[in-house]
């Protein structure tokens, strides 16, 4: 029996060393962009894990002043496109839910013609390919005079927030028996009060971790901001970019750029460990 | 309180019909137990009444007035759910004070306190008042979900099989107490259940439901005693009441209905015998309760001869199947009357109790 | 049949006209209604996109005309379609393939109940909470030849200048890399949710039986995870088909085309050769790929649900 203690240590042992590997892997990228974000524009170039921190990157990413000195462009507006994120993806989440819950609760209760059709139609928003999209929105929003506004792109997140919104939220709804509807309605609560007295408050984890989500992939867009916006409108993600397209090696600013851009959701995705695959699997995979 | 009525009421979820064609009365502050199989339709019949679920044909009333348009929270019922629906999040305090607290009724929190209160300590669940349902347990459970039903006044009472998820102990308990509860409630009541015995205990009639339809409503009498059918028949009764396919024979002056191989053999009833006579075939199915059974003694009743095929005991009473020829009767004994198996046994039957029934639509030939 | 008392009023016909509540049946479809709405304004810029593609539109003219199938009859003849085809077929099938299996092995590993395995669960989600974008950045930065600190770890095992995203012949397994540190965490947290979730009554038997570990994880795991395979397959491949933010972030689309996969080859043709219609022609082929694919694998999915309940 010794033997078989011997071989589970042996396993523990080198499934443990495999895991490590892979959070090497998958954790060392961020660490060393912090410390790059906090390095000195003279360290830099030193590939030390030992040196004193600084702030000053910080400081001139978000607030424009170039606080180091040396050469490079003035950057753009960044804390002004965290902004402008903020914005633009905390409403069309707003929005995604005062549509899409409603429509979650009719696909998870009614029953009426081309339910499951229209439940699909939702779902192949998520799969249409960006650009598709794009291409045309680019015409008609320059006609309508859509282009580079917050309306414009707020319309067009829909597409990322509403499917998400409306399959996982589902979900839930149709883990509420259809019978606790009913005694709340016997009680003597029209439709609207059992709606919002009873069943949102039942829902609300589901909404809340469905709404982080939507918010987190709404924030990464990429495509829709750089192509559908302009400078007014610029999202943290297209800033980002455009450190890049100035040729200056101004490392440590982009990496803080990275930092502040990439932070809040990794902060965000703790707090809805619980609902994750849920949300991820648009409710496909009861987690 | 009110008079429901049902007229013509029937239900359909996509090709199954849950209820065809129900129409029947509920009179003011009636009792009235709907029996039937699970499946039967008892759930979809109280939804009906209550509002959250629509008719496809038909209509439901209240003193009269068509209530279809009327949703649920406007018909002012109550019901206590099979499932209990408690709400999970709110305690058992706040699930029996939910029905006070809707928009239109103005009860001060004083009010509803006293009645919330007094509702628990009536159905003894008062030390549980601030758990949520996800602590308590079946039986608080179920007293809670009556007890959100009770503490209004509403003009119809639904329970649907409320006693069925608690042990027997329990059940048996509870049964008593709705048995005072309904004298203080005083509401027209529609009560489901799939045991006959709570029927019998609680009814003040009786409607039989299987497959959506009503097979009969009548008074506990009238359904035990006179069955329509041999379902309703089959339904009350424990042991179940013995069929046996017969058929009519004439003895000179004497009409009798017997078993093919002749070993069960009863003179019919007098009042039975036009409907026996206007029968298109001489077959027939007769019906004997086991309590209509008895070991044979020398007073005159038809006999049967046969051979024990098994006794068991049930609490006081014993339950004696006896095989005579192709048929098997079923006799309720007395715990001490057991019998070997295999044993020459004799059955004497009351001959006055005896059931006919028609050998295809199970009708009952008394009300032919 | 029953016997019941007569009632007072005629069982057929109410005394009243019979009282509609329009409320009731209308409120599904005004529930729904702004969803639904919101999506046939999506649909709208949808509709208009293949009505484009039949067209010569293009930023350059100031009007344009209905071509048909020009567009297309165009495209399947050009070199760089098909490069785009090899491109994003390969781009796709090497990061599934590699995040379906390092995701399954990280879901098994993870699957275990000592405290590392536990404590790292919580932290298995962060690349794929950072933006694509930013996620590219990082890397890229890291591939510096100049800051970048991969480099200066593989000169230490005696590689020296590898040129990641600079050279055509290691481009594409650059980005693949990033997109496989994005996204194995997709696969591996829903294949762990899924592992969790198996019932343990089969296992036990087994053990019972004398099965080995191997035979076990073939005859029970895999047919059991084969649902939730299906659904990261189906989101993998799918996005992996459409990628755009980590190739036009590394490289733009190159060195020369060997990274231009479809929704660059649209990105380039609509909006820097301004051949708006060209562009979207690339789009709608892309599309009918992603809906195929998306109906095969729902299937699919639909009956790897039934066969692992079946078990």
């Amino acid at each position: 029996m010794a033997s078989n203690a011997v071989r589970r240590r042996l396993q523990t042992g080198i499934s443990s060393i495999l895991i490590l590997a892979y959070f090497v892997f998958s954790l060392f990228p961020i660490l060393w962009m912090i410390v790059v974000s906090l390095k000195r524009q003279s360290e830099i170039f030193t590939t030390r894990f030992i040196f004193s921190p600084t702030l000053d990157n910080y400081m001139t990413v978000l607030f424009g002043q170039n606080v180091a000195g040396g050469t490079g462009a003035i950057r753009t507006d960044f804390g002004g496109s965290f902004i402008n994120s903020l914005i633009i993806s905390v409403t069309a989440v707003l929005i995604s839910l005062v549509v899409g819950v409603p429509a979650a609760y009719a696909l998870a209760r009614f029953d009426f013609k081309g339910k499951n059709d229209l439940a699909f139609t939702f779902l192949s928003l998520r799969f249409a390919p960006e650009l598709l999209v794009i291409i045309p929105l680019f015409i008609i929003y320059h006609k309508l005079g859509l282009y580079n506004t917050y309306t414009g792109l707020i319309w067009v997140y829909q597409l990322i927030c509403m499917p998400l919104i409306i399959w996982v939220v589902r979900g839930y709804f149709e883990d509420i028996p259809p019978e606790l509807e009913y005694a709340a309605q016997v009680d003597g609560y029209s439709w609207w009060h059992v709606f919002f007295k009873v069943l949102l408050p039942l829902v609300s984890p589901g909404i809340a971790a469905a709404s982080l989500l939507a918010f987190i992939f709404a924030w990464n867009n990429f495509v829709f901001a750089m192509l559908l916006g302009g400078a007014q409108t610029n999202t943290v993600t297209v800033s980002a970019l455009s450190f890049l397209a100035a040729e200056q090696a101004r490392y440590g600013e982009m990496a803080a750029a990275s930092v502040i851009a990439a932070l809040p959701e990794v902060l965000l995705a703790l707090g809805i460990q619980k609902y994750l695959i849920r949300g991820l699997s648009f409710g496909a995979v009861k987690g | 309180m009110a008079r429901v009525t049902l007229a013509g009421v029937s239900k359909k979820y996509g090709k199954t019909q849950a209820l065809d064609n129900i129409s029947l009365d509920v009179k003011d502050r009636e009792f009235l137990v709907i029996l039937g199989p699970s499946g039967a339709g008892k759930t979809t019949l109280l939804n009906l009444v209550a509002g959250v679920i629509e008719p496809t044909a038909g209509e439901v009333f209240f003193d009269g007035e068509p209530v279809g348009h009327l949703e649920a929270n406007q018909r002012n019922v109550a019901m206590a759910f099979e499932s209990y629906a408690l709400y999970p999040n709110r305690t058992v305090y706040e699930n029996i004070a939910f029905p006070l607290q809707a928009p239109g009724r103005k009860l001060s929190a004083q009010e509803i306190d006293q009645k919330v209160k007094k509702v628990a300590e009536i159905l003894g669940i008062t030390h549980v008042l601030e758990h949520k349902p996800g602590e308590i347990s079946n039986g608080q459970k179920q007293r809670t979900s009556l007890g959100r039903a009770m503490v209004r006044n509403p003009r119809v009472l639904l329970l649907d099989e409320p006693l069925s998820h608690l042990d027997a102990k329990l059940r048996h308990h509870m049964r008593t107490e709705l048995k005072a509860l309904q004298s203080v409630l005083n509401t027209t009541t529609l009560y489901v259940t799939h045991d006959y015995l709570e029927a019998l205990a609680l009814a003040d009639r009786v409607a039989v439901i299987n497959h959506g339809k009503l097979e009969q409503l009548g008074t506990r009498d009238e359904v035990f005693g006179r069955p329509a059918n041999t379902f309703v028949a089959a339904a009350l009764g424990q042991p179940e009441i013995n069929l046996v396919a017969a058929t009519v024979k004439a003895e000179g002056t004497e009409l009798k209905v017997a078993s093919e191989d002749g070993l069960i053999s009863l003179p019919v009833p007098a009042q039975l015998k036009a409907a026996v006579r206007a029968l298109p075939t001489a077959s027939v199915t007769l019906g004997v309760r086991p309590i209509h059974a008895e070991l044979a003694t020398d007073d005159g009743r038809p006999q049967v001869h046969g051979h024990v095929y098994a006794f068991e005991r049930f609490g006081t009473k014993g339950i004696l199947t006896v095989t005579a020829g192709q048929n098997r009767l079923v006799a309720l004994l007395d715990k001490d009357q057991a019998l070997p198996v295999n044993a020459p046994v004799t059955l004497g039957l009351d001959a006055g109790e005896l059931m006919l029934f028609h050998p295809e639509t199970g009708r009952n030939l008394a009300y032919a | 049949m029953s016997n019941h008392a007569d009632p007072t009023i005629p069982l057929n016909m109410p005394a009243t006209p019979r009282k509609v509540n329009r409320w009731r049946k209308w409120r599904p479809y005004l529930i729904i209604a702004p969803a639904f709405l919101l999506t046939i304004g999506i649909m709208y810029p949808f509709l208009t996109a293949v009505w484009y593609s039949f067209t010569n539109y293009s930023l350059t003219r100031p009007t344009f005309e209905f071509i048909a199938f020009k567009n297309y009859r165009i495209i399947l003849q050009d070199p760089s379609f098909w490069n785009a085809v090899s491109v994003t077929v390969r781009y796709a099938l090497g990061a599934v393939a590699v995040e379906m299996l390092l995701g399954l092995g990280i879901a098994l590993l993870l699957n275990q109940e000592h405290w590392l395995a536990k404590a790292l669960r919580y932290v298995l989600i962060f690349p794929l909470m950072i933006s694509p974008v930013i996620g590219t950045l990082i890397w890229k930065l890291m591939m510096s030849p100049s800051v970048g600190i991969l480099n200066y770890y593989l000169s230490k095992i005696g590689i020296k200048d590898f040129p990641w995203a600079a050279s055509q012949k290691t481009a594409m397994m650059s980005v693949v890399l990033v997109d496989v540190w994005i996204f194995t965490p997709f696969v591996g947290l829903l294949l762990l949710a899924g592992l969790r979730s198996l019932p343990r009554a089969p296992y036990e038997a087994a053990t019972l039986d004398g099965g080995s570990a191997w035979f076990t994880f073939k005859t029970l795991t895999l047919p059991m995870l084969m649902p939730y395979m299906m659904v990261c397959l189906m989101f993998r491949l799918i996005d992996s088909l459409k990628m755009f933010d980590i190739i036009y972030a590394m490289t733009g689309g190159g060195p020369g085309d060997s990274l231009m996969n479809f929704s660059l080859q649209a990105y380039f043709n609509g909006f820097l050769y301004l051949n708006l219609a060209y562009g979207l022609a690339y789009m709608i082929i892309l599309w009918l790929i992603v809906y195929i694919i998306s109906q095969v694998l729902s299937a699919y999915w639909g009956k790897a649900q039934k066969r692992a309940v079946g078990q």
